[in-house]
């Protein structure tokens, strides 16, 4: 059961990320300067609505990212020792960069 | 794991790719994000990104974000049992699109520099 969810929530992440980097891209590319100045930012930052949505960005992206890149040591790595300093490597590695990223939105 | 060259495993292999390479990206991204603590180091990172090398990366992520984005689709609808029967024209479709919309991106990426 766990790791069906685990599955589950790649896929869920997986389209939440699809529509959040369709509104990211278009913000911070297609739609002009003003929009990425530092004062814009932070106005953003500041929102609570854009908070929660950074917050889902953020730990979406980790999860996805960190996931998949789980499944492709499991497939590819044939040491055993290798693979479980990775395994570990990708469960501390996302830890570390959500502790980052919720600074980040939150100090 | 042995791949057997079509299209279709060659979609699955970029997707494979263009994932590790996403993972860190978001990396050296969230790093980048760090430096919103002050205008001046925010201002100045943001100025690096008017380079034109920069710029040249900008488009290639652009490019691996849309190849992953169209695979990650392409592996939910065959999952979802959207038939396989169709799953060459559905990778063929999916490259044009790709094509098509990281060309119209890259002319708005460009107009951030000229």
């Amino acid at each position: 059961m766990g790791r069906t969810f685990a599955w589950l929530f790649h896929r869920l992440t997986g389209i939440i990320l699809v529509v959040g980097l369709l509104y990211h891209f278009h913000l911070m590319h297609f739609m002009g300067h003003d929009n990425y100045s530092y004062e814009a930012v932070m106005k953003r930052l500041a929102d609570p609505a854009w908070k929660t949505f950074n917050i889902v960005f953020l730990f979406s992206a980790l999860y996805h990212g960190f996931y998949g890149l789980n499944g492709i040591i499991t497939e590819y790595i044939k040491t055993d020792f290798l693979k479980r300093s990775l395994s570990v490597l990708v469960f501390i590695l996302p830890l570390v960069l959500a502790f980052f990223g919720v600074k980040i939105v939150f100090f | 794991m042995r791949y057997k060259w079509s299209i279709n495993s060659l979609a699955w292999l970029f997707h494979r790719i263009t994932g590790i390479v996403l993972s860190f990206y978001i990396i050296a991204h969230i790093y980048v994000l760090s430096h919103l603590k002050d205008p001046e180091s925010y201002n100045r990172l943001m100025g690096m990104m008017k380079n034109p090398i920069v710029k040249i990366g900008e488009l290639g992520l652009f490019a691996v974000v849309l190849i992953h984005v169209f695979a990650g689709l392409r592996v939910t609808f065959l999952e979802a049992g959207i038939s396989t029967k169709y799953q060459k024209h559905m990778a063929y479709t999916g490259a044009v699109f790709i094509a098509l919309v990281w060309f119209i991106g890259a002319v708005y990426f460009l107009k951030e520099v000229f």
